[in-house]
C-alpha cells in the first residue's frame, strides 16, 4: 500500500549509520558515516580539473541528472528561443508580483557514506553513498561520470536521493578530469575502465544491506557520456551489477572517439587556413537547415532524421575571392572531415563524423589553439607520457597503439547483452543528434552491433531514443529535458516499454516546446495540425513518411 | 486534402507594400499609426535574458477612438509567412494601460495573426477613471471588441480574408476579458482561455482592502513575515501528505481542514507560535469576506495561498491594484484616506460608477450554441483571485445552462500554483495548443500535462485535471512524472497497493 512507502516514516537502523564504520567488508575503508539532517542543499564545488577539457569541448560532465533537480536529465542552453504556451503566457500583469516562489531544493534526511576502495594495492578510489533515512524506495540508483571522471558526481546523487534512491557514485579512482593520473598506473587505468564502477555497486549493495538489513529490490544505474560508456560497460562486463540502465551519450568507444578528435581538430591546427569560424559554421548550418529541415515536415530549425539530409558542403565554396557566405578550400575540407566517419588507411571505420545540423557546435575546427585534452588523455595514456606531442600523431599509428594498451579494457564496444537481457535487465540508450563531443551515429552503430548479434527485434530490452537538435547529454535547439529514469521504471517495474519519451526544451524558465522522442529508428511526426511545439501533435513513426492524414 | 507541407511552405509571402498601404485604413474611429514590416530577427521585448528570435510581420499600431474621450492604443501584427490561418487576442493583466508585446510575440512564433490593447489608458493605474466615464467603458470591455473587430479587417484587408478561426488568450485582468468577450460579445472568438480571471473586480478589490484595512486598523493583528513560513508549514503538516504525497503541494485544498489556531501561542509571543490577534488575522485571511449583514462580498483563499499573502505595512499606501478601485473609480478622489474605508458604501460607490466591469454573467448559451470552446484555469495557490471564486462562476453557468457543460467548457484548478503561473506547483502547460485541438479536431482536453521549472530545469510534470477530477498518484514510480498519475474524481487516498 502506496502509503506506507510513502507516509509512514520509518526511522531504518538495522545498523545505525554511525554504526557502519564498523561493517567489515574486504578492500574498503569507511571514512564518513553520518546522519545528515533534511536541509537545503548546495553540491560541494568539484575539485577543478587542471588539464581538463580544452577548448570547452570533450565529454561534458554529464551524469545524467539536474544539479540538484527534482527529476529530468538535461540542461538547456542556448537555445532556439520560442516562448510558447506558459499558463501565464498571455495577459500576466501586475498581479503576478507575488506568487509565491519555488522552493530550494531540499535533501530529505540521510545517511551519508564516504567510502575508499583499494581493489589493487595502486587503488585508491573514493565513493560515497547516501541511504535515505525515511521513505526509501527500496531500490538503489547509482550515478555515472564525464570525461576523465576524477570527481564523485554528487548533484546526480541528490537527484537520485530525492526520488527515494539510495544512491552512490565514485571519482573511479583518481582526482582530476584529465588523464594525468593514468601514466605509470596501470592498475588506476582498470580502475577508470571499469573497476570502481563494479567495486562500488557491489560494497553498496552491501551498505544497504547493512543499513536496511535487506538489499535493493532493484538496481539502476544513470549516466551520460562517461557515464553512458560506465553504464554500458555494467551491462556487458557485470550484468548482475544492474536491472535496468539508462546510457546516455555514451563514450563508450573511447579510444576511437578520441582518434577521431585529433584526425579533425590538429589538420586545423597546423594549417590555421583550414579553420572555419563561428560565423562560417553559422553560414553553413543556415545552409542545411534551408536545404533538409522542411524535409520532415516542420520547419522548426531541427532535422529529425540528419542521415537522410544529402546535404553537399561543395556548394559553398568559394568561387571567387573569399567572403562570408562561401567556404575556401581548405575550410571545406574541414567541414567534410567533420561530416565524415574518420578510416584508417586501409579503409576501415575509425568512428563516425557529425551529423548535419550541428554545425554551430563545430568549436574543434574554429579558433582553437590546441586540441581537446580529453582526447589528448588517451594518447599520453598510450605513450605513457604526459607531454606526447599531439603534433606527431597519426592516426593508423597511434589509434593501433592506443587500442592495443587500453582499448579493450576501456572501451565498451561488446555486442552481447545476452546476460543481462536474459535476467530481465533493462537498457534506455539516449543521444542527440547535435551532439559535437560524441558523434551522435555512435549510439547508432553501438545499437544496430547490439541487434546484429542479439537478432534484429530485441526491444524488449533494449531501445534508443534519439534527440533532433539536442547536444551532449542534453542542451541545444531541440527538447532535450526528459524524465529518462521514470521511464526506464516503468518499463522495468511495470512492464511498459517506453513507446515514445516526452522531452520539453526550456527558455528563459519556459518551457517552450515539448515533442515526443522516439524509439530508433521511429520518427517524431507532425500530424498535420496544430502547434508545432506541442509533444501530442506529433506521433512516433517509421522514418521517411511525413504524414498526409488530411 | 489539405497537404501540410502546403501550409508550412508554399504560404504566399506578403511583400511589404502590402503591409504600408494598410496605412490607408484609418477610418474616424480609427488612425493608423505604424504599418510597416518588421524583418525576421531578435525581439528584445520577452521575458528573460534571452532574446526571442521572431519572423517577419507586419506590425500595425493604431489609435481607436470609440467615444470622444476615448483614446485606446492597440498593436496588431500579422505574420507575413506561414500564417495559420488564424487571430489571437490576448488579454492584460492589472489595471492594463501597456499593450502585452510578450504575450503577441508568443502568439506570433505560433503563426497566429495576433492583437492587443492598453484598454485606453496608459500606466496601471486607475486614475484614468477619474472624471472619464467612457474610459472606464473602454477598460471595461469596449477596448477588447473594438480592437477584435478592427483586427478581423485588418486580417481581412491584409489576407484578403478574414481569420478562419478567432482566439482569445488572457490571465488575471486577461481572464476577465476573456469572458466578458464570452458573455458580451460571443461571436468575437471561437475559443477562449481565462486564466486566473479577476472577472468580479469590483468585489475583489474591495475584499482586498477590507483585509488590509481590518489588520492596518489592529496592528496587532499583523502576522510578521517571518511567520508566514510557520504558517505555510503548518498548513503542510496538515494537508500535505491526504493526497498521498508528500510534495510541498496541497494538490486538493478543498479537503484541507486547517484551524490557524492549532498555532496559537501558549505562553508569550514567540518566533514559532501566531498570538491570538495574529491568529484571528489568518482566520480572515482563509475565510471570505463578507458585509456586516453577513452577505458574501468574496469567497475565501485557500489553503496553500500563505506564501503570496499580502499583508500590509503600516505607514505604506496600499497596493494601487486593489486600492485604486474605491479610490478613483468609486469615490474619484486621489486623496481619499484608505482608513476611511467602509466596506458597504465603497462597494456599493465601485459598482454604481463601474458595474459593467464585472463579467459575472453566467449566461453563455450564444458562445455554447456557436461551437465556442472555453477553458478556464486558475492556480490553488492564487493570493489574488481566489480559486473559489472561479469555481462559484463556473458552477453557475452549469446552473444557468442546465446541467454539466464539459462538452465546451472545462476548469483546470492547478495544484500549488501562484496567480497566473509561480509556485511549487507545476505551472506551465500549452493551454493554447489543448484548446486548438479542443476546438479545430474535437479532442477534448481530459488532461493536459504541465510542467514545473527550476533554473530553467524541468523538475516536476504533473497533469492537470478538468474540475472536478484531480490528478491521482498511481502507487508506483517518481511523483515528479505526469505520466504517474492518472486524472480521477476526488476520492479517498489511492491505496490500490
Amino acid at each position: 500500500m502506496i502509503s506506507a512507502v510513502l507516509l509512514a516514516s520509518s526511522l531504518y537502523a538495522a545498523t545505525s549509520c554511525e554504526g557502519l564504520k564498523s561493517i567489515a567488508v574486504s578492500d574498503m575503508t569507511i571514512t564518513v558515516a553520518e546522519m545528515v539532517p533534511a536541509g537545503p542543499y548546495t553540491p560541494p564545488a568539484p575539485a577543478g580539473p587542471p588539464g581538463g577539457p580544452v577548448a570547452g569541448r570533450g565529454q561534458a560532465p554529464g551524469a545524467a541528472a539536474p544539479a540538484g533537480g527534482r527529476g529530468q536529465a538535461g540542461a538547456p542552453a542556448a537555445g532556439r528561443g520560442q516562448a510558447a504556451g506558459g499558463a501565464a503566457a498571455a495577459g500576466r500583469g501586475g498581479r503576478g508580483a507575488q506568487a509565491p516562489a519555488a522552493p530550494p531544493i531540499v535533501l530529505a534526511a540521510h545517511c551519508r557514506v564516504a567510502a575508499t576502495l583499494k581493489p589493487s594495492p595502486d587503488s585508491e578510489i573514493e565513493m560515497e553513498v547516501w541511504l535515505p533515512a525515511e521513505t526509501w524506495n527500496g531500490k538503489f540508483q547509482a550515478v555515472g561520470n564525464g570525461g576523465w571522471a576524477g570527481v564523485i558526481s554528487y548533484a546526480a546523487m541528490a537527484a537520485a536521493l530525492q526520488e527515494g534512491y539510495a544512491t552512490a557514485s565514485t571519482d573511479t579512482g583518481h582526482r582530476g578530469g584529465n588523464a594525468n593520473f593514468a601514466i605509470g598506473h596501470a592498475e588506476k587505468v582498470i580502475d577508470f575502465a571499469y573497476r570502481a564502477v563494479h567495486e562500488t555497486t557491489v560494497k553498496s549493495k552491501a551498505i544497504i544491506s547493512a543499513f536496511y538489513d535487506r538489499g535493493p529490490r532493484l538496481s539502476y544505474w544513470n549516466g551520460c557520456s562517461t557515464g553512458g560508456r560506465q553504464g554500458l560497460m555494467e551491462a556487458q562486463k557485470y550484468p548482475e551489477d544492474f536491472d535496468a540502465i539508462v546510457a546516455g551519450a555514451p563514450a563508450n568507444y573511447q579510444t576511437h572517439l578520441h582518434a577521431w578528435d585529433l584526425g579533425v581538430a590538429i589538420p586545423v591546427l597546423k594549417d590555421p587556413a583550414s579553420a572555419v569560424p563561428a560565423a562560417k559554421l553559422a553560414m553553413l548550418n543556415k545552409a542545411v537547415l534551408d536545404a533538409c529541415d522542411a524535409r520532415d515536415g516542420v520547419k522548426d530549425g531541427l532535422l529529425n532524421e540528419p542521415r537522410s539530409c544529402r546535404f553537399d558542403p561543395s556548394t559553398l565554396l568559394c568561387t571567387g575571392a573569399e567572403g562570408e557566405t562561401c567556404l575556401t578550400k581548405p575550410q571545406l575540407e574541414s567541414v567534410k572531415r567533420m561530416y565524415s566517419a574518420a578510416r584508417t588507411r586501409s579503409g576501415e571505420v575509425v568512428f563516425p563524423g557529425k551529423d548535419p545540423g550541428s554545425e554551430t557546435g563545430w568549436t574543434v575546427i574554429a579558433n582553437t589553439t590546441q586540441p581537446p585534452g580529453v582526447s589528448v588523455g588517451s594518447f599520453q595514456v598510450a605513450y605513457n607520457d604526459v607531454n606526447w606531442d599531439w603534433k606527431t600523431f597519426d592516426l593508423d599509428r597511434d589509434l593501433k597503439l592506443v587500442d592495443e594498451k587500453v582499448g579493450s579494457i576501456i572501451n565498451a564496444i561488446n555486442p552481447d547483452l545476452s546476460a543481462f537481457k536474459a535476467r530481465g535487465g533493462k537498457l534506455l540508450m539516449y543521444h542527440g543528434w547535435n551532439d559535437t563531443a560524441i558523434s551522435a551515429g555512435n549510439s547508432v552503430t553501438y545499437y544496430s552491433s547490439v541487434l546484429a548479434k542479439m537478432g534484429q527485434k530485441q526491444d524488449t530490452f533494449v531501445r534508443l531514443f534519439m534527440a533532433p537538435g539536442m547536444q551532449h547529454c542534453g542542451n541545444g535547439p531541440g527538447p532535450n529535458q526528459v524524465n529518462y529514469m521514470s521511464a526506464l521504471e516503468r518499463w522495468r517495474e511495470a512492464n511498459q516499454a517506453p513507446d515514445q519519451l516526452v522531452a520539453s526544451h526550456v527558455t528563459n524558465n519556459r518551457v517552450d516546446m515539448t515533442r515526443p522522442l522516439c524509439p530508433y529508428p521511429q520518427v517524431a511526426t507532425y500530424k498535420g495540425s496544430g502547434s508545432t511545439n506541442d509533444a501530442a501533435n506529433f506521433v512516433c513513426k517509421a522514418p521517411g513518411k511525413t504524414s498526409a492524414t488530411n | 486534402m489539405v497537404s501540410m507541407l502546403a501550409l508550412a511552405f508554399a504560404a504566399t509571402v506578403y511583400p511589404a507594400a502590402r503591409c504600408e498601404s494598410l496605412k490607408a485604413l484609418s477610418q474616424p474611429d480609427i488612425t493608423i499609426t505604424a504599418a510597416e514590416l518588421v524583418p525576421a530577427g531578435p525581439y528584445a521585448g520577452g521575458r528573460g535574458q534571452q532574446a526571442l528570435t521572431l519572423p517577419a510581420y507586419c506590425r500595425i499600431a493604431a489609435v481607436l477612438a470609440p467615444s470622444p474621450d476615448s483614446h485606446i492604443e492597440m498593436e496588431l501584427w500579422l505574420p507575413v509567412e506561414n500564417w495559420n490561418g488564424k487571430f489571437q487576442a490576448v488579454g492584460n493583466g492589472g489595471w492594463a494601460g501597456t499593450i502585452s508585446f510578450p504575450a503577441m510575440a508568443t502568439a506570433l512564433l505560433e503563426g497566429y495573426a495576433t492583437a492587443s490593447n492598453d484598454t485606453g489608458h496608459k500606466g496601471g493605474s486607475a486614475q484614468f477613471a477619474v472624471g472619464h466615464p467612457e474610459k472606464v467603458i473602454d477598460f471595461a470591455y469596449r477596448a477588447m471588441h473594438e480592437m477584435t473587430v478592427k483586427s478581423k479587417a485588418m486580417i481581412t484587408v491584409f489576407y484578403d480574408r478574414g481569420p478562419r478561426l478567432a482566439y482569445y488568450s488572457g490571465c488575471s485582468t486577461g481572464g476577465r476579458q476573456g469572458m466578458m468577450e464570452a458573455q458580451r460579445y460571443p461571436d468575437d472568438f471561437d475559443a477562449i482561455i481565462a486564466g486566473a480571471p479577476v472577472y468580479n473586480q469590483v468585489h475583489l478589490n474591495v475584499s482586498q482592502v477590507s483585509l488590509q484595512v481590518d489588520l492596518l486598523r489592529d496592528a496587532s493583528r499583523i502576522v510578521p513575515q517571518k511567520k508566514v513560513g510557520l504558517l505555510a508549514s503548518a498548513v503542510l503538516a496538515a494537508c500535505d501528505a491526504q493526497d498521498g504525497v508528500k510534495d510541498g503541494i496541497v494538490s486538493d485544498p478543498q479537503m484541507c481542514r486547517f484551524d490557524p489556531a492549532t498555532l496559537l501561542c501558549k505562553g508569550a509571543d514567540a518566533a514559532d507560535c501566531l498570538t491570538a490577534p495574529q491568529v484571528q488575522a489568518a482566520k480572515g485571511a482563509y475565510a471570505a469576506v463578507k458585509t456586516k449583514t453577513g452577505e458574501s462580498v468574496y469567497p475565501a483563499h485557500s489553503p496553500g495561498f500563505e506564501a503570496g499573502w499580502r499583508i500590509p505595512a503600516p505607514g505604506t499606501p496600499l497596493n494601487p491594484l486593489f486600492a485604486d478601485m474605491p479610490r478613483y473609480v468609486g469615490r474619484q478622489d486621489a486623496n481619499w484616506d484608505v482608513m476611511s474605508f467602509d466596506l458597504e458604501t465603497d462597494l456599493a460607490l465601485a459598482l454604481k460608477n463601474a458595474g459593467f466591469i464585472e463579467a459575472n454573467d453566467p449566461n453563455l448559451a450564444k458562445f455554447k450554441a456557436r461551437g465556442g470552446k472555453m477553458i478556464f484555469y486558475h492556480g490553488w495557490a492564487d493570493p489574488g483571485p481566489a480559486p473559489a471564486n472561479t469555481l462559484n462562476y463556473v458552477a453557475e453557468v452549469a446552473r444557468t445552462l442546465g446541467g454539466r457543460q464539459d462538452s465546451w467548457m472545462r476548469l483546470f484548478l492547478l495544484p500549488g500554483v501562484g496567480h497566473c503561473g509561480g509556485g511549487p506547483g507545476p505551472d506551465q502547460a500549452d493551454f493554447v495548443g489543448a484548446l486548438e485541438r479542443w476546438r479545430e479536431s474535437g479532442n477534448a482536453p481530459d488532461q493536459i500535462r504541465a510542467s514545473h521549472v527550476t533554473g530553467n530545469r524541468v523538475d516536476m510534470t504533473r497533469p492537470l485535471c478538468p474540475y472536478p477530477q484531480v490528478a491521482q498518484y498511481k502507487g508506483t514510480g517518481s511523483t515528479n512524472d505526469a505520466e504517474n498519475f492518472v486524472c480521477k474524481a476526488p476520492a479517498k487516498v489511492n491505496g490500490s497497493n
